[in-house]
């Protein structure tokens, strides 16, 4: 079997290391990471991912909502990451349903987490 | 009437007068004896409002004390008492009850009121006198008394001021005695005296047995002088009557009683007439009455008959049939079922059948009857109730013997109530199978409370036992024959002399008796001709035979015997008319002849008075035999001597009576011819005085129409007097002004009613001085006063108060000016002020109050910071304040009273738009945010509104209302950002700590060994999070915005140089960096510099480290950086030595990633160096 593949976006290139060790070290591969909603869209052109790792504040207001509408239409399941609380982010309708977590986040909360959204693609 | 010992007890005498009474009582109280033991009580006629002094009046003129009665008090003998204004007296026991004069339908009638209490409680003690008085009261009451068994004695009418009463007393026909005033008080003595003497029990005894004794004599007695028998009535009634009759004839023993019944008719008939007295009363024992109607009367109603009968025996003075008479009309009416009705009344009392036919009652009389009985079936004639005729015509009235008389028959009902009592039990049983007979098979008995059907059970069964009411049984066979009866007795009728104004109607027709039967037949058959004639010969009757003898003579037919008779009769007949009318004695005529057509007949001619009736004669003639042959010559010769002598004799009576007449006609003639001369010369004189009268009578004439024309004008001027008076009487009265009227010496003349709140005064206080009458008010100078209003002929005003209600009146005194304007006296009129007064104060603490307010808002007015002003429709000012005008930019001076286009060169169009849209809409605006460079504070915002002001009808001005909100809006919108910035910053930190943490936690991830103890690791770890927490301090100096490069490197590298070390050689431009990326460049300067420190030229004391940074513009915002990192002078480096850890990846990877940096790391000879080429935004 293929290990699926993540496409992580986040800002924070420590975090985004962080992360990408932990993904690889679980068996996923990882598309990027990339550090803009420009950069996940090149991505995105060449691979499709089975799960996206989505920060959702990329630094100078950008936010990962535009990446994340297209990855939900092209039925990638998608999972949150953020800095603030959730209450505060205004997540567009559509993704209301998506997983989210909070930073600094947990190893093995991290792993639940895409392990779910990884059971949800159509295989 | 109850029999039992006698106790004589004080005998109470009640005496009543009214009008004129003053001057009897006077005479009267003189007369009392001082020391007869009886009580003397005075009911009058007074006024219930008025004192009456009557005790003060006659206690001078009494032998013994006089006073006014109090309620309760006892009575005492020898003492006069007099009852009170305004009370009405009745007796308990010997005790004096008062109660208040109640509001009767009828006229107030005290004496009655009292004199049937004294009945009713003294009964053979009572006494009563009714003196002078107008009206009939007293007279129902005295009734009442003699009934009971007491006394009456009333007043001479010719000495009483006013007989009314009197005179209506004596009408009852039942007073004792009737005598001057002054003579009264005596024979009360007299009678009273004689009673106390008879008293004692055992002349009580004697008394009575002798009575009893006498009774069958003293009944036979009464029977001839009254036609009634009164043997078998019960003796007790009679005993007591007798004796009473005994005690006012002073007589002490029965047989002198006996005696004077025997000889005196009066007497005789006065004790009849005592044994009559009846009490009856109209619906007397209502209840009983009720049952009658319901059981009674209403059935019989239904029943299929025309007429209905009824018969009230022993109805006295006819109230018990008048009774029955309107119960039936009232039911027949209710029911609507006519039948005729005949109530026969009857009784052997003709005075009070008289009065019952009469039909006229006193008030007292009907007292029981209701308001509409009274109004249907009774008329009020003077003062007293006369039955309807149509009840009236149902009744009639009659004398009628219950005992001796046969009944009525085929009646529905009989009433005889309170009648059989009276009656002995053998009579009773002979009464009551007559009224077993006379009623019809379903007819009904009443009786009274106290009687019943006796031993004849079966003849009647019981209706209604309490209320007395039988039905006839039927079908027990009547005991009863007419034919069992006495004879009748004929009524003495020309010896009832006293009272009685018409003739008693003849007794009803008694049947034959059988020995009048056999007298008719006799008379008939065998009798010989006779004829009734009167004393001047006219024919009364005639018997049948009599028409042998009469031979009518030719011509006008007369009743005179003579033109009857034949003619040999006629003169003998009237010759012993003549005779029988001389001597009073029966004349005899013998053997007259007549011519019958054969052989002669002689008739015996007999004429006398009748024994009866002196005015009439009986004649009879007698056939006699046919004498013989032979002495008929004789006889003829006889008689014809007999008729010459006759002849002769009459001739010669005629003759003398001829002369006789002559002579007087003579002297007549000569009279007459006298009278005539005498007559002539009359007439002439009264023809002269008759035209002196005309020539008078058309004086009088015009007179009469002069006075006629006066008497209108003051008829008309009465009227207006009338009227001017009444409207003063109004005027007076209606006006709650106190008004009073004095006369020149402050006396009072008039007053309204009003006054008396001010004074105590009273209509009787007109003529007395005002100084005299008690006053709520201090006013002390009324003489003062009144002498300016004199001298001023002014009025005077004043104010006057009354403490104690603490009211204030307005006094005006005026003069008094007749209407030729003489000045006669004082008007004061006094007006209550006291509201005026408080609502003068009230408005004057209203108007400071008002004035201290308004001087308040004018104030608030002008300081308020709001600014406010006032427009017209012209939009004028109207009224500004400071605050508004200074925004203006205008004093208030130049605003008022100038327009908006006035004060302004440019006013505001939308500011005109809207004040002129208030006017037309009359509604406000409210809230409008305006804006306007005020002059000397730049642009101030204001909060404006417009209110329409109407004065109830249309909106004549606009207020406007400016607040200046400027700095309000400043701060509000300062504030606004402030929170705004407030929020970004906050979830900036948000996102920082957090990604601070989850860096440290990725770091804390990326250093981790396995050949680390946790000492080594932690202290690593440590190293780390302080390069990020100096990178951090550094940001937060600068606010995270900018950071220098050089400071950063100086943080850093701090540790390994000093002053006098200088290690670090730095060449090119500083930099400005942003959060992240001073992050990443801190980091990696922090491994950079821990590797050197380690293993590269910072290990060595010499070795040195080389910064440079190269900067070449792009664009405006974007720069390329190189940066670069050299180690110098440090030690020398034979293979690349592992420097992979943690510092190679944060070289490679972070940076790369944060800055998109190219990195190159080379290990030449010297030592590492390090590069980053990257952009860098920001301006210069």
């Amino acid at each position: 079997m293929n290990a699926q593949k993540v496409l992580l976006l986040e800002d924070e290139a420590i975090i985004a290391m962080d992360m990408e060790m932990t993904l690889e070290a679980q068996g996923y591969k990882v598309l990027g990471p990339c550090q803009s909603v420009a950069e996940a869209q090149t991505v995105l052109e060449n691979d499709t991912p089975d799960i996206a790792l989505l920060d959702v504040n990329l630094g100078r207001e950008e936010t990962s909502f535009s990446v994340a509408i297209k990855l939900h239409e092209m039925g990638v399941p998608i999972v949150f990451l953020s800095g603030y609380s959730p209450s505060v982010v205004d997540v567009p309708e559509q993704l209301t349903s998506m997983q989210r977590l909070t930073k600094p986040v947990n190893e093995g909360e991290l792993m639940a987490a895409i392990r779910q959204a990884g059971s949800l693609t159509p295989m | 009437m109850s029999d039992g010992s006698v106790q004589f007890g004080t005998p109470i005498i009640g005496i009543g007068a009214s009008a004129g009474g003053l001057e009897a009582l006077k005479a009267f109280v003189a007369t009392i004896p001082p020391d007869l033991g009886a009580c003397y009580v005075i009911v009058q006629h007074l006024a219930a409002d008025q004192e009456s002094i009557m005790h003060q009046l006659l206690q001078p003129e009494s032998p013994v004390p006089v006073t006014q009665i109090k309620d309760g008090e006892a009575a005492r003998p020898d003492h006069v008492y007099i009852v009170p204004p305004g009370a009405t007296l009745e007796l308990t026991d010997d005790h004096f009850k008062l109660s208040e004069r109640g509001k009767d339908r009828g006229a107030f009638r005290p004496i009655d009121i009292f004199f049937n209490s004294l009945a009713q409680v003294k009964k053979r003690d009572a006494y009563c006198v009714v003196l002078s008085g107008t009206g009939t009261d007293g007279s129902e009451g005295l009734k009442t008394i003699k009934a009971a068994g007491g006394f009456a004695l009333v007043q001479e009418s010719t000495g009483a001021r006013f007989p009314g009463m009197p005179d209506s007393a004596v009408a009852t026909g039942l007073v004792d005695f009737i005598l001057p005033v002054s003579r009264i008080a005596g024979r009360l003595q007299d009678i009273i005296n004689h009673r106390r003497e008879q008293m004692d029990d055992k002349t009580q005894e004697e008394l009575r047995d002798a009575v009893k004794r006498h009774l069958p004599g003293i009944a036979k007695r009464l029977a001839e002088v009254s036609g009634n028998d009164f043997s078998e009535y019960k003796p007790g009634t009679l005993v007591r009557r007798i004796e009473r009759r005994m005690a006012l004839l002073r007589t002490q023993t029965v047989d002198q009683f006996m005696e004077k019944l025997q000889e005196d008719d009066a007497q005789a008939e006065l004790l009849a007439q005592e044994f009559l007295i009846g009490v009856t009363r109209f619906f007397r024992d209502p209840e009983v009455w009720n049952a009658v109607r319901k059981q009674v009367v209403r059935p019989l109603l239904q029943r299929n008959q025309t007429h209905v009968r009824i018969w009230v025996p022993g109805c006295s003075t006819g109230e018990e049939a008048y009774t029955l008479a309107i119960l039936f009309l009232e039911e027949m009416e209710a029911q609507k079922e006519h039948k005729t009705l005949q109530v026969f009344g009857t009784d052997i009392d003709v005075p009070a059948l008289t009065s019952a036919r009469y039909g006229v009652f006193s008030p007292s009389a009907v007292e029981a009857l209701s308001e509409t009985q009274l109004e249907k079936f009774f008329s009020i004639e003077n003062g007293q109730y006369r039955a309807s005729p149509a009840l009236r015509e149902c009744c009639v009235f009659a004398p009628h013997n219950l005992a001796q008389d046969p009944p009525f028959s085929r009646l529905d009902l009989i009433s005889c109530r309170n009648l059989l009592i009276y009656l002995s039990s053998e009579l009773q049983d002979r009464v009551i199978p007559r009224m077993h007979f006379a009623l019809r098979e379903e007819g009904h008995l009443v009786l009274g409370p106290s009687e019943g059907v006796g031993d004849d059970w079966e003849l009647f069964t019981v209706v209604d036992r309490t209320n007395k009411i039988f039905a006839k049984n039927a079908s027990a066979s009547t005991k009863y024959s007419a034919l069992n009866d006495p004879l009748p007795r004929l009524q003495a009728l020309g010896r009832r002399t006293r009272i009685t104004e018409t003739q008693v109607a003849p007794a009803a027709h008694s049947e034959i008796a059988r020995e009048t039967l056999a007298e008719r037949e006799y008379l008939k058959r065998f009798a010989a001709p006779y004829a009734l004639i009167t004393g001047s010969g006219e024919i009364a009757y005639l018997s049948e035979r009599m028409t042998e003898f009469v031979q009518p003579n030719a011509g006008v037919p007369s009743s005179n015997i003579d033109t009857f008779l034949r003619r040999e009769l006629r003169l003998p007949v009237r010759n012993a008319l003549k005779q029988a009318r001389d001597s009073g004695e029966m004349v005899s005529v013998q053997d007259v002849m007549i011519d019958d057509e054969g052989p002669a007949a002689f008739v015996d001619i007999q004429l006398g008075p009748t024994q009866r009736d002196e005015s009439l004669f009986l004649l009879s003639l007698n056939r006699v035999r046919s004498i013989e042959a032979g002495s008929l010559g004789v006889a003829v010769q006889r008689r014809e001597n007999a008729d010459q002598d006759m002849l002769e004799s009459e001739n010669f009576n005629l003759r003398r009576q001829l002369s006789a007449i002559l002579q007087e006609s003579e002297t007549s003639s000569q009279e007459l011819k006298s009278t005539n001369e005498e007559l002539l010369s009359m007439n002439e004189e009264l023809q002269s005085s008759n035209e002196e009268l005309e020539t008078s009578r058309e004086e009088l004439q015009s007179i009469n129409e002069e006075l006629e024309t006066v008497n209108s004008e003051l008829q008309e001027n009465n009227r207006l007097l009338t009227r001017a008076n009444s409207d003063l009487k109004n005027l007076f009265e209606s006006t709650d002004v106190a008004v009073l009227f004095l006369d020149r010496n402050f006396c009072v003349r008039n007053f309204t009613p009003a006054t008396t709140r001010l004074f105590g005064i009273r209509r009787r206080d007109i003529g007395r001085p005002i100084s005299d009458l008690s006053s709520k008010m201090d006013y002390p100078g009324l003489a003062e006063d009144a002498a300016e209003v004199d001298e001023s002929l002014q009025g005077l005003e004043r104010e006057v108060h009354v403490k104690a209600s603490g009211e204030t009146f307005l006094l005006r005194i005026k003069p008094y000016r007749t209407t030729e304007n003489v000045i006669d006296g004082y008007v004061l009129s006094f007006v209550d002020i006291t509201k005026r007064k408080k609502f003068e104060e009230t408005l004057q603490r209203n108007q400071q109050e008002l004035a201290e307010q308004f001087a308040e808002l004018e104030k608030l007015y002008d300081t308020t910071p709001v600014g406010l002003c006032l427009q017209d429709r012209d939009l004028r000012y109207i009224r500004i304040n400071e605050a508004l005008a200074k925004i203006n930019g205008f004093s208030v001076e130049d605003h008022l009273g100038k327009t908006i286009y006035e004060v302004f060169d440019e006013p505001d169009a939308q500011i005109i738009k809207y004040l002129n849209q208030v006017f037309e809409t009359g509604k406000s605006i409210n809230h409008l945010e305006v804006q306007v460079a005020t002059p000397g504070a730049g642009l101030r915002e204001y909060l404006v509104d417009y209110y329409p002001v109407d004065d109830g009808a249309e909106v004549f001005a606009v207020g406007a209302c400016v607040r200046d909100v400027t700095d309000e809006r400043r701060l509000t919108r300062k504030l606004s950002e402030q929170a705004e910035q407030q929020k970004l910053l906050l979830g900036e930190l948000e996102h920082r700590v957090k990604n601070t943490l989850a860096t440290i936690s990725a770091i804390s991830k990326l250093l981790l060994r396995d050949d680390d103890s946790a000492a080594d690791y932690q202290k690593r770890l440590t190293q780390r999070l302080q390069a990020i927490a100096r990178t951090h301090n550094l940001l937060t100096s600068v606010r995270w915005a900018g950071v220098s490069l050089n400071d950063m490197i100086e943080a850093e590298l701090a540790p390994y140089s000093s002053k006098n070390n200088r290690r670090l050689i730095r060449h090119g431009p500083d930099l400005e960096l942003g959060a992240s990326e001073a992050l990443s460049l801190g980091m990696t300067l922090h491994e950079l510099a821990t590797n050197a420190a380690k293993y590269g030229s910072l290990s060595v004391p010499n070795g040195k480290v080389v910064i440079e940074t190269e900067m070449s513009q792009i664009s405006d915002d974007e720069s390329e950086i190189l940066l670069t990192w050299s180690e110098i002078d440090g030690p020398k480096i034979e293979t690349s030595p592992d420097r992979q850890g943690f510092g190679s990846v944060v070289f490679e990877k972070v940076l790369a990633r944060d800055l998109k940096a190219e990195v190159r790391n080379h290990f030449g000879p010297e030592g590492l160096t390090f590069s980053a080429r990257f952009h860098l935004r920001g301006e210069k």
